[in-house]
């Protein structure tokens, strides 16, 4: 076989490769809007942790939050048989390089505002930071599909 | 790359099972061995084999763990295995290049 025409076999191996990588990706039902909701429950929790109120308030949607966080990735992990962080190199790590820096936002902004005992301003930035990871979350599945061309 | 600005075929990861071991590995952080070897299609042994040759020469690691009870074997590609598949990709598609006409 010439190498050329070998090259070309190749290279065509690793696109279908890629593509079957992309085909087998699974987001498990409703994963998105649970990691959405980990978050929301975290960034609760330790803002009222830091409205210095009784640790059972707080508790509850820390380890609530955490609970949730780890289930996900728990299914996420027995639907794939892999396991991917988002921040390896390729245009998926822009979102979710993207959608850290709003959870770091959103948890900082809250923390002060449970300090101040704002408690108002507390439930809205836990829910809008919630709401962009789960929306991120989304959004960084269709990116990685078609890194991958499928 | 060579001295002569070419990028040049990676004789570990030149083999096509190897390659697409690699090719998958670098889609993902870490893949369990099971799910490897059904995507690659051949025996525990023979994906032993590819995968000792291949972490002999820093291409990829694994690591074994328990889950739900059960030991687990991940395996992930390194820095080098990753930036050695790029080379080899781009060397392919530089054999194409060169070739009149394509």
């Amino acid at each position: 076989m010439e190498s050329s025409e070998w090259a070309r076999n190749s290279l065509e191996a690793v696109e279908q490769e890629r593509a079957e990588s992309a085909r087998r990706y699974v987001v498990p039902r409703g994963y998105d809007v649970a990691m959405g909701a980990a978050v929301t429950l975290l960034v609760m929790g330790l803002s009222l942790n830091a409205g210095d109120v009784a640790k059972q308030v707080w508790f509850g949607p820390t380890i609530g939050g955490l609970a949730l966080l780890l289930w996900q990735v728990r299914r996420f992990i027995a639907a794939n048989g892999t396991w991917i962080s988002g921040l390896t190199a390729g245009p998926t790590r822009w979102v979710a390089a993207s959608g850290l820096a709003v959870e770091v936002a959103g948890f900082a902004l809250a923390i002060y505002a449970g300090s101040q005992q704002q408690w108002l301003l507390v439930v809205v930035v836990s829910a809008v930071t919630g709401a962009v990871i789960g929306w991120t979350s989304h959004r960084w599945s269709e990116v990685y599909r078609q890194s991958l061309g499928g | 790359m060579s001295p002569t600005g070419h990028h040049e075929l990676d004789q570990v990861i030149h083999a096509p099972a190897r390659l697409r071991i690699m090719t998958i590995l670098g889609t993902v952080d870490r893949i369990e061995f099971a799910t490897l070897r059904e995507r690659i299609d051949v025996s525990d042994s023979v994906l032993s084999k590819h995968l000792s040759a291949l972490a002999a020469a820093g291409r990829l690691t694994t690591t074994k763990s328990s889950r739900s009870g059960r030991r687990t074997t991940w395996v992930a590609s390194t820095p080098h295995g990753r930036r050695a598949l790029g080379q080899h990709v781009a060397a392919l598609r530089e054999m194409i290049a060169d070739v009149p006409g394509a």
